[in-house]
């Protein structure tokens, strides 16, 4: 059976955990997926430890979870049994039990999945984003369309993937126009290390239908320092929440 | 479907120049030269221009060619691409149909990446749901002998579910960048439960350029949800194919007559995981 890991543990082994998103509220649940793909591609019959660390939308951490996979193992696990009405991050890691050393400046980083379940039977997909590290990053400008007659329902899920104490995530959002002109711009909220926000478009910039006017698109910008590529949204009153990375 | 152009994208400049360099400098050199010299002409003839122009080619399931469509503008850094494909298709007399579309850029990035500068974002909509994936586009040899082989595809989808409600399934692709492409790929599958039991399938033929959609129900035969029942329905599929590379998407339908898109995905390269760790 595997030991409890740190998850600054797994950052220092060279398994630096992959980052997603969370939310376990009356709205949507988050299931994790992950099989041994150790056992496809490795010679032998190589077990592995998958190792769970989730996180509420202030980066304090809510839960631990870890289970041993055997040949061809897998985890379909339901986070909302371990963190209920907890939304924020979680970060996984699969870890070989022996035998693999890593080539000089290399680091693995875990392939996983999260299916959110949401109102009305709906689901929505993403495989993992970017490795969570223990020292501050620059996030580069993400772009990404949206269409105008969803915006009341449209927004964008920020991570922080930095364990820092100082790892702050900070940033800009801009609302932009098919032409790459900028409508508007704001200071993000901030976000404190592991932790996470979900912003609607309409919170983010109030006057955004003014901005935007008959055009059938717009764009989102965000960019900033310790954010994790950031997901759009669209969520709608019957409870339908669909999400995908920019 | 949308495409944004990051505010960063430049058409060169030295770290993409020296990665270039780098790259070539570790494979053969008339090797690079064919897979880079159509980049480098066009990078040339532009003018080294950042702006990017794109064409959508419209094709079959089976892979056969119907209509192309050059869309009219040049796109700068920061712009954005935005095209309703539901009317593209009307346009051009389509009739209502599952098609595939082949979008083409002017340029991706030649470099480590050897993918475009993001992501082409694709929004679903039906009257159930609304369904949004990405994906970036690939700035390789894909299935093109002359300049890569490949020693096949592996896609691993933990995220299987056949209940009374919901019906996973795949979607591979038999994609190349070579127009003349003419080689069907047949892979296979297996089901594999929590306890280790596993089904095998036969995921059937895929014409060359051509994409074939199967549920997990087609693949292993109705007997499936008897399997998986114990286990919640839940499982993981392994789908293989030898010297050819896919596409592969993971989708989730609703289990009724309308087949609600609920979710789509790609597959991760799982094998790019294990990359950096060296093996005994």
């Amino acid at each position: 059976m595997a030991t409890e890991l740190e998850i600054g543990e797994a950052v220092v082994k060279g398994y630096p955990p992959a980052i997603l998103y969370l939310r376990n509220d009356d709205i949507v649940t988050t299931e994790l997926c992950a099989f041994n793909y150790f056992s496809t591609f490795f010679k032998g019959e190589p077990e592995a430890e998958a190792h769970v660390w989730l996180f509420d939308g202030n980066g304090d951490a809510a839960g631990y979870f870890q289970k041993d996979l055997s040949l061809d193992g897998q985890m379909q696990l339901n986070t909302s049994e371990l963190c209920p009405n907890i939304s924020g991050s979680v970060a996984v890691t699969l870890l070989p039990k022996s035998g693999a050393k890593i080539r000089p400046g290399k680091k693995i980083t875990t392939g996983y999945y999260a299916q959110y379940y949401s109102g009305n039977g709906a689901i929505t997909l993403s495989h993992e984003r970017e490795e969570v590290t223990s020292a501050p990053f620059s996030t580069p400008p993400w772009i990404q369309t949206y269409l105008t007659r969803l915006l009341d329902q449209s927004g964008t899920v920020l991570v922080n993937a930095c364990l820092a104490s100082n790892g702050e995530a900070t940033g800009k959002a801009r609302i932009v126009a098919l032409d790459g002109s900028i409508l508007a711009e704001r200071d993000l909220p901030k976000i404190s290390p592991m932790g996470a926000r979900r912003l609607k478009t309409m919170e983010l910039f109030p006057r955004a239908k003014q901005l935007v006017g008959p055009a059938e698109s717009f764009a989102l910008e965000l960019s900033g320092v310790n954010m994790a590529s950031p997901f759009s949204f669209y969520e709608f009153p019957n409870g339908k929440f669909s999400l995908h990375h920019f | 479907m949308g495409f944004s152009i990051p505010i960063w994208y430049r058409a060169v400049n030295f770290k993409y120049l020296r990665s270039l360099v780098a790259g070539s400098l570790k494979k053969n050199f008339l090797a690079s030269m064919k897979d880079l010299g159509p980049e480098l002409f066009s990078l040339v003839s532009s003018g080294f221009s950042n702006n990017l122009r794109f064409k959508l080619h419209i094709l079959s399931r089976n892979g056969e060619y119907f209509a192309s469509h050059e869309v009219p503008s040049t796109y700068k850094p920061g712009s954005s691409v935005e095209l309703d494909l539901t009317k593209l298709l009307t346009n051009l007399a389509l009739p209502d149909a599952d098609y595939l579309i082949i979008a083409v850029m002017s340029r991706g990035r030649m470099d480590g990446n050897r993918s475009s500068p993001a992501s082409y974002s694709m929004t679903y909509i039906d009257q159930d749901n609304v369904a949004i994936y990405r994906t970036g586009a690939f700035a390789r040899p894909l299935n093109e002998g002359r300049l890569k082989s490949h020693v096949g595809f592996t896609g691993i989808n933990p995220k299987v579910i056949v209940n009374e409600t919901v019906m996973s399934g795949l979607l591979l692709i038999n994609h190349s960048s070579d127009p003349e492409y003419a080689q069907a790929a047949h892979p296979t599958s297996i089901l594999i439960r929590e306890d280790g039991e596993r089904l095998k399938g036969d995921f059937g033929e895929i014409p060359p350029l051509g994409a074939r959609e199967m549920s997990i129900s087609d693949i292993f035969g109705s007997s499936v949800f008897e399997f998986l029942r114990p286990f919640n329905g839940r499982a993981t599929s392994i789908t293989t194919c030898t010297g050819v590379t896919l596409a592969s998407l993971h989708v989730q339908r609703s289990n009724d007559n309308r087949h609600t898109l609920l979710g789509i995905e790609h597959s991760r390269p799982a094998h790019m995981n294990i990359a950096g760790i060296l093996q005994h």
